[in-house]
Parts: structure tokens; C-alpha cells; sequence
């Protein structure tokens, strides 16, 4: 096991700059998330650090080792793809001892390895069969297995979920996690959705457009969001933005929305300060002390109730446990949780 | 397909009545089909059919489709009083040595175009359909004039040498549509696992291509196995030559005498590709247009 | 740090070149090198039976166009390569409608249909030979006497000799047209056919207003390739008639082996050869267009 440090990554294809200068170190034993729009550039750094892209500009490091020139099957690491990459022709034992058959392994210690792996996964009855004789989710279990047997210093996960249904992947995400958390291998696993992040990773990577905007554990991403981007790309249903101004009134700091409506903040700011105001859907109360707001969609989904408002010119969502009855067209008085909210500088979108 | 076509004639079953308009056209469409394989048929099991009967029969008036006899005279014949199990072997050392040497160099060149991006990738490609295309009647005098360079007149390496290279294109077009059907996943997941580039192509890619390599094999024997001007001009001896030029200068134009002998002769000259036929059947026709739509 | 460039990373990245490279090689030596070679053949004096041969300009050109028997090599060139044409595509049209319907039984019909194809030139020659042989053993003179009509000397009359050549390349030229346009069928959309039913289309107007504007680009495709193909080919001419009787099947692909092979006049042979060539690369120019407007509308 090891820790994965980049240092500088910049990658090119011809003259145009993808990857934008990453520097970043994921430590021994941890499971990190790359999350990220796509086309942000996470799966090129995943692919850059399996060895499958080269790097421009920077180095790698795996442990101690430099890997920048080293091949694939150097570089002690192993993947999983979003299509499995299962070998058509093989077996599931063909498949997953594919790797320490490369590397002259003994038969006998093959298949032991194979069977141990096989048993961790419970894939013992389906060593005989062929991909496709598997379901999407066995498949996914052996490419898991294939990267196990190798026993390898790091992970790497490329969206290997993406290709099951909801429910299979609800259950694979609780799996892959108990998974790491008995082996205690370093891995980085690469995903477009933020609730997979999320429930998963020890730490995350936000990235965005070829850089990272952020690094830290999901709580930290959630509750003190560097950046508008990740502010909203973190959590779902996504934070509720609205562009306005600080004004003081009757010696408290009060955010002026641009159709004039007043929503407190704690933050002590001057006043004139444009600003963008940030609040979580289930950060928002209803209360007699709130502003009104007209009530346009209630989706009740038994354990919450989501409720679309026009605030003003301005949509907001809220969250709320207790059961909404409003209708349509109604009037109701919401409040943030003054506590909760988030204010970023509107010309650089960091937060203030 | 197969699945498809058979959804698609359950679901007429049940969707449409067999109208009188249907069973007409049902019908006619049969009679049209029962023309045509008439007209394939019929010269073929003539010819067939002649390479059993008593030469006495074969030149007898009126002549006969079906035989009176069935005997293997003719056979026995050609194969003690001709050459042709000599052009037979000859055909048969040139067919294979082009098989492997075109599917090799042609199945390896088509992974690296599917494989690797690379500058003029696409106008390399089309200049080989282009180079394709060129017939072997415009390059017969230069290959004439090239074999005799290299020493290489009345020579099967001459012949095989010509003939891959002809077969080359097609090869690569037909493979390359067939491997950039593949993931490049697989290739990336065996690099990992520790292969070598050509190992990858060789462990992975190259067994799960069994179809395309049907295809591409079947028409590179086919065309070799068939072939007829080049070696004719390039390898015309008695000792070296194939089955088409034994067959034209040996049972030619003016040889009445050979003509019971040319139907068993035919026979055995074409029996090699019917079987390869069947074989490769299955696969040929995906493979075919795989290739041709591009 | 700056780019990096190591020397494993541009093997690997140029690695292509060695997969390739051999392919390349062999292609560019055997097909375009002896294309080009064949073009400045015909700029000399080159005869197979001379070993000295010197640039004579355009000499074999001149030749050419004043050669006694173009006129005649012209006409069935033009007679053969039109009737061909027109035979093979819409007979392979024709099939390939038959052979596309649910039909019990279609795939063995479509291997039979596609036999001739794979039965070599040589044979198909003889086999012709055979079947119309002039005298009163050929077994379709023997057809005809028996219904009645009488017998041909066909490979000795001028016009029967172009017709039974006519007939065998298109008996063997038929399957590649089916297979190349059943292809085109397949991939015509199945949704078209309901929708124009549910639009409450006749067969006939299905086939004039789906099938026959869908496969447009095929059909173009297999008429370049067909022509192109009866231009070049000499195998049925020259096992079938050898040109004869007289000259009266001779086209201009035997006239090129005739002159490089009996007549050993290389250079006249690479002349014809040259313009062949031209031919070929007008129609190929045709086809290259036709792909790309293809391309352009399947994207």
C-alpha cells in the first residue's frame, strides 16, 4: 500500500491544455473520490496515474516511485472500468488469474489467490462461467476480483457504476466501501454523481474544467463549500443561489435580494457588498418570522416535502420534514437558518 | 439478425391473414426464386453431373443430364493421366502461404489503425482502398518486368508475394471495422494486467475476432485460390503452376480431346472453395459489408 | 518542470508504425509502384523480346489512336461493359428484394444465389464452353433441338460469341451485386416501412418512395464498382473466347494482355494499361464522392 502523489499534472492533447496543473496527494490506506462534471479532466487524471495517458507536464508519484515513465503493469496498480473490460474469451478464473499468469505465477499459487479473492467476493460458484453468462452485477464483481488478486498498491475506479440500475448500485456502493474498508487499499475512484462521492470517499476531489476546486472530507464539502462551483455541485436537491446585495438596516447586516426581498445573515460584512447568497434546501424553515413566498410546486415524497417558491423574480427550493399542505398559488413565510448560510463574492465566486 | 429476422416473420404470422393477395405473391415470389436457382444450378450440376458418366456417354448424341452410370473413371483419370493433382498441390502452397502471410500482416496493420491516432491516419486508409482498386490487368507487365528483377519468374514466392500484397487492403478495412467494434477498454485492462501492445493484440483482441478473420480468410482464399492473369503471365511452367493456368493451357480452348477429363477436373479444382463456403458462411456476409459500407 | 518526452513514452506512442509499416511497404511496392512504372513503360520502345529499350515520348499514343482495330476493340468494350451494367445491378437489385423478404427458407436461398460468385473465373470459362459448345453435343443446342428450335454455333458466331461472354460474367457478377445491395436493405430502418404503411402506402409506392431512395448510394456505389471491375477484367474473355472469333469479343483489358503477352509488345501493352488506368481513376474519383456525400448524410 501507498500514497499517490501528483505534483504539477498538466496534460495536452496537440495545443490544447486539459488538465490545468493538479497538485494533489492521496494518502496510504484512504479512498478518494474524483467528482466532477464530465469532460473536467477526472478521468484523464485517473487514466494518467494508471499509466494508460501521458503526462505532460509534472510528475506522479506511487509510494516512493516516480512512475511518470514507468508502464501499466509497473506501476503496482489496478483498475476497474465502466464497461468492466472483461475478457469475452475467458472465464471468470481465466479472467481474474489473467494478470499473475502474465507474471509467470505458478499455476498452483494462481489459483489459490483465485479462490481466496473469489471467496471475499462470493464468486466461488461462477469461476467456470463466461461474461456473459454473468448479470451486470456478477460482472462487476469479477472485474473487482480481477483487480484484487493482483494485490495491488492502489485502486483505481473509472464510474464502474455507471452501467447499473439504481438499485444494484445503491447496494455495490455499500459493497465497494466494506470492501475497502477490510482491505485497506489506497483507492481512487472516479464518478460523475456526488452522492456516490459522497457516501463513499474518505476525502473527495472536486474538479472542474481541468482543475480542482476543491479537496476535503464530504462533511467539510457540504457545510463550508470553497467556491459557487462546488456550492453547487455538492448535495442534492443543490444549494438555492440568489444574487444580491448587503445592506444594513437597523444595525444588522441583512442580504437585499434584486427583487427587493430582505433575508438575514450572521456575517459581518459591509454593506454595498454584492454578493451571492447561499442556502440549502433543508436549511430553510417555515416560519411566521420568515419572508413570504409563493408557493408554485409541492412534491411530497412521505419522509420530506420539497416545495418549488417564487421568491420574488427568483425560484427557491426548500426542504422541509414536516408535511406541507399548501397548495399552489398559496403564500407561506419561509426563514433560513441564519447559521447555515452561505455567502460568496459574486465577481470571484469564492466564498467570503 | 437472425434474431430479428425471425421477430420479424413471427410478427407477420400473427399480425397479417393469409389473403389470396398474400398467397399470390407468396407464391410468385417462390416461382421467381425456383428461376434463378435454375439458372445457378443447372450448369453447375451439368458439370457436376458430366464428371461421373462414361466418357462414351459424354460424347454420345443426344446428350444426357442425368448419368447412365455412375462411375469414377473420369476421376481416376485425371488424377493418374494428368497433372492437375500437381497444379492441385501448387495452388494449394500458394493459397496458403498468402492466407497466413495476408491475414498476419494485414490483421496487425488493421489493430494499429483502430488502435492509435496518428497524423494522415484517414487518407492513408482511403489511399489503400484506393491502391486496391488498381486491377491486376494494369500492373500485369510491370509485374512481368519486376519478377524478372528479382529473379523471381516460375516462382510461388513471385506469385505469393503479388497476391498478398493485392489482398492486403481489403484485409485491413475488413479487421479494422471489426476491432473498432471492440471496447478499448479490453486493450487497456490487459495492459494493466501486463501485456505487451502486441501481446494484447494477440491474447485478446485477435481471439474475440474469429468473425471478421472468417470473413477477411475466406476472401483472401477465394481470390487466391482463383486467380488467373497474374500467374498465368508470372508462373506459366509446367512445374510451378497453379490449377487456372493447368486448366487454360492444358484443357484450353482447343483441347476436345481433354472434355470429359474437364469435368471431373472442374470439380476437383472448385470442391476446395465450396467447402471453405460453408464454413465461413456463417460470417461472410457481416463481414463483407462490414468492409464494403466504408 | 517542462514537457516531458521521454524515449519510452514516444515508443510508445509511435508504436503504431511498426504495425503498420509492413503492410504499407508491401502495398506501396506491388500496387502503386508498378502502376507508376507501368505509366513510364508506356513512354518507351519497351518489347519483351528486345533487351535495349529508350524513351520514345508519346509514340505509343499515337499508336493508339490511330490503331486499326480501336474502333471495333472500342465498340465492344463500350457493347460489353454496358450490358453488364445493366444486367448485374438490376438482376442484383431484383434478387436482393426477393431475397430481403420473411420468406421461409431465405438463407438457403441466399447461398444459393451467391454460389456462382465463388466458383473461379477458369471454371465459369469452361464451364461455358461447355454449355454452349457449337456443335450438336453442347447441352444447349441440345435443349433447343429439343424444343423445337434450331441449334447455334454460338462461340463461332460473332454475336452469339459476345452474348454467351455477356451472360458468364454476369452469372458470376450477379451474387456480389445481391450481397452488396441486401446489405443496403438490411440497413434501411424498419420504422420506415411501418410508418409508410400506417401512411397507408402501396407496395409499390413503399418500394419508389422508401426502398429506392434509402439504397441510392449503394446502388451508385455498385455501379462504380461494377463498371470498374468489367473494364479491368480479362479472365472470362480470355479462357471463354480469347477474343474470337476474329476480334468480334476482343475489349480493351485482352487487347493489353494480347499486345504485352503474344504480341510481347510491352510498351503498347502499358499504353492501353495507362488508359485503362485513367478510366479506373475517374470512376474511383466517382466513388470516393459518392462515400463522402454517404458519410455526410448518415451523419
Amino acid at each position: 500500500m501507498a500514497e499517490v502523489r501528483l505534483s504539477q499534472i498538466e496534460k495536452f492533447y496537440g495545443a490544447v491544455k486539459v488538465i490545468h496543473g493538479i497538485d494533489a496527494v492521496f494518502e496510504d490506506g484512504e479512498f478518494v473520490a474524483l467528482v466532477g462534471p464530465s469532460g473536467c479532466g477526472k478521468s484523464t487524471l485517473l487514466r494518467m496515474i494508471a499509466g494508460l495517458e501521458e503526462i505532460t507536464v509534472g510528475d506522479i508519484y506511487i509510494g516512493e516511485k516516480l512512475v511518470n515513465d514507468l508502464a501499466p503493469k509497473a506501476r503496482d496498480i489496478a483498475m476497474v472500468f465502466q464497461n468492466y473490460a472483461l475478457y469475452p474469451h475467458m472465464t471468470v478464473a481465466d479472467n481474474m488469474g489473467f494478470s499473475l499468469k502474465l507474471s509467470g505465477e505458478p499455476k498452483q499459487n494462481r489459483d489459490r489467490r483465485v479462490n481466496e479473492v473469489a471467496e471475499i467476493l462470493g464468486l466461488q460458484d461462477l469461476l467456470g462461467r463466461y461474461p456473459r453468462q454473468l448479470s451486470g452485477g456478477q460482472r462487476q464483481r469479477v472485474a473487482m476480483g480481477r483487480a484484487i488478486v493482483r494485490d495491488p498498491q492502489v485502486f483505481l475506479f473509472d464510474e464502474p457504476l455507471s452501467n447499473l440500475d439504481a438499485k444494484l448500485r445503491i447496494s455495490m456502493r455499500g459493497e465497494i466501501k466494506q470492501l475497502h474498508q477490510r482491505l485497506k487499499t489506497t483507492t481512487i475512484f472516479v464518478t460523475h454523481d456526488q452522492i456516490e462521492a459522497m457516501t463513499m470517499a474518505d476525502r473527495i476531489v472536486v474538479m472542474n474544467d481541468g482543475r480542482v476546486e476543491q479537496v476535503g472530507t464530504p462533511i467539510e464539502l457540504f457545510d463550508r463549500p470553497k467556491n459557487l462551483f462546488v456550492a453547487e455541485f455538492i448535495g442534492s436537491p443543490s444549494m438555492n443561489l440568489l444574487s444580491g446585495k448587503i445592506e444594513k438596516s437597523a444595525s444588522k447586516n441583512v442580504f437585499r435580494t434584486a427583487g427587493g426581498e430582505s433575508l438575514p445573515v450572521m456575517q459581518s460584512l459591509s454593506a454595498g457588498d454584492e454578493v451571492v447568497y447561499g442556502v440549502r434546501p433543508e436549511h430553510l424553515t417555515l416560519s411566521r418570522t420568515g419572508v413570504e413566498a409563493e408557493v408554485i410546486i409541492v412534491e411530497p415524497t412521505g419522509s420530506e416535502t420539497q416545495v418549488v417558491f417564487a421568491l420574488g423574480t427568483e425560484k427557491i427550493v426548500g426542504l422541509f420534514r414536516e408535511r406541507v399542505t399548501a397548495q399552489p398559488g398559496d403564500l407561506l413565510k419561509i426563514l433560513p437558518d441564519p447559521d447555515q448560510i452561505h455567502l460568496f463574492d459574486r465577481a470571484t465566486g469564492d466564498r467570503l | 439478425m437472425t434474431d430479428l429476422a425471425q421477430s420479424a416473420v413471427t410478427r407477420n404470422r400473427r399480425n397479417s391473414r393469409w389473403t389470396t393477395g398474400r398467397i399470390v405473391e407468396t407464391a410468385l415470389s417462390y416461382l421467381a426464386f425456383a428461376v434463378v436457382a435454375t439458372i445457378v444450378l443447372f450448369p453447375l450440376t451439368w458439370v457436376l453431373l458430366g464428371s461421373f458418366k462414361n466418357p462414351s456417354e459424354i460424347f454420345a448424341y443426344p446428350p444426357t443430364i442425368w448419368p447412365r452410370d455412375f462411375t469414377w473413371t473420369n476421376y481416376a483419370d485425371v488424377i493418374r493421366r494428368t497433372d492437375l493433382p500437381k497444379y492441385l498441390l501448387n495452388t494449394t502452397i500458394v493459397t496458403a502461404f498468402t492466407l497466413v502471410f495476408t491475414l498476419a500482416i494485414g490483421t496487425v496493420a488493421a489493430y494499429g489503425f483502430s488502435r492509435w491516432r496518428f497524423p494522415f491516419k484517414q487518407t492513408i486508409l482511403v489511399t489503400l482502398l484506393v491502391l486496391q482498386l488498381i486491377p491486376s490487368a494494369v500492373n500485369i507487365v510491370p509485374y512481368y518486368v519486376m519478377m524478372s528483377w528479382l529473379g523471381l519468374l516460375n516462382t510461388h514466392v513471385g506469385l505469393i508475394l503479388i497476391y498478398t500484397a493485392t489482398h492486403i487492403p481489403f484485409t485491413i478495412w475488413i479487421m479494422k471495422g471489426f476491432f473498432d467494434t471492440l471496447p478499448e477498454s479490453l486493450d487497456e485492462a490487459a495492459i494493466i494486467d501486463g501485456c505487451s501492445r502486441f501481446r494484447v493484440f494477440w491474447n485478446i483482441i485477435l481471439p474475440l475476432s474469429l468473425p471478421g478473420l472468417s470473413a477477411a480468410g475466406f476472401l483472401t482464399f477465394l481470390a487466391a485460390w482463383s486467380e488467373f492473369l497474374v500467374p498465368l503471365v508470372i508462373a506459366n511452367s509446367r512445374e510451378v503452376a497453379v490449377m487456372s493456368v493447368g486448366l487454360y493451357n492444358f484443357f484450353g480452348i482447343d483441347s476436345n480431346t481433354a472434355y470429359h477429363y474437364a469435368f471431373a477436373a472442374s470439380v476437383m479444382s472448385t470442391a476446395p472453395i465450396v467447402i471453405a463456403y460453408l464454413f465461413a458462411q456463417e460470417y461472410l456476409v457481416s463481414g463483407l459489408t462490414s468492409g464494403s459500407e466504408k | 518542470m517542462s514537457r516531458q518526452r521521454s524515449a519510452k513514452a514516444l515508443m510508445a506512442r509511435h508504436q503504431y508504425i511498426f504495425f503498420i509499416a509492413p503492410a504499407i511497404f508491401l502495398v506501396l511496392g506491388f500496387t502503386a509502384y508498378p502502376a507508376l512504372y507501368g505509366v513510364t513503360i508506356s513512354f518507351t520502345n519497351m518489347h519483351f523480346a528486345y533487351p535495349d529499350f529508350r524513351f520514345v515520348g508519346l509514340e505509343n499514343y499515337w499508336r493508339f489512336i490511330s490503331w486499326s482495330d480501336l474502333p471495333k476493340v472500342g465498340f465492344n468494350t463500350v457493347f460489353f461493359v454496358a450490358c453488364v451494367v445493366a444486367l448485374q445491378l438490376s438482376l442484383g437489385l431484383l434478387i436482393a428484394l426477393l431475397l430481403n423478404k420473411a420468406l421461409f427458407g431465405r438463407r438457403l436461398m441466399r447461398s444459393v444465389a451467391i454460389l456462382p460468385w465463388i466458383i473461379p473465373a477458369i471454371i465459369i470459362a469452361l464451364m461455358f464452353q461447355q454449355l454452349f459448345n457449337g456443335s450438336r453435343l453442347g447441352i444447349m443446342n441440345a435443349l433447343l433441338a429439343n424444343f423445337g428450335f434450331d441449334t447455334r454455333s454460338w462461340l463461332s458466331n460473332p454475336n452469339e460469341a459476345m452474348a454467351v461472354m455477356i451472360l458468364a460474367v454476369v452469372w458470376r457478377g450477379v451474387p456480389l451485386s445481391i450481397i452488396l445491395q441486401l446489405g443496403g436493405l438490411q440497413t434501411i430502418a424498419r420504422e420506415l416501412y411501418e410508418a409508410a404503411a400506417i401512411d397507408g402506402a402501396t407496395r409499390w409506392q413503399t418500394l419508389r418512395f422508401i426502398t429506392l431512395p434509402n439504397l441510392k448510394p449503394i446502388l451508385l456505389i455498385n455501379l462504380i464498382m461494377i463498371t470498374s471491375g468489367t473494364l479491368n477484367h480479362i479472365d472470362i474473355p480470355l479462357a471463354l473466347t480469347g477474343g474470337g472469333p476474329g476480334n468480334s469479343t476482343e475489349v480493351l483489358a485482352l487487347s493489353l494482355f494480347k499486345q504485352g503477352f503474344q504480341s510481347l509488345d510491352a510498351a503498347y501493352a502499358s499504353t492501353i494499361a495507362t488508359i485503362i488506368l485513367i478510366l479506373n481513376l475517374l470512376l474511383t474519383i466517382a466513388y470516393l464522392r459518392v462515400l463522402r456525400r454517404k458519410d455526410e448524410k448518415d451523419d
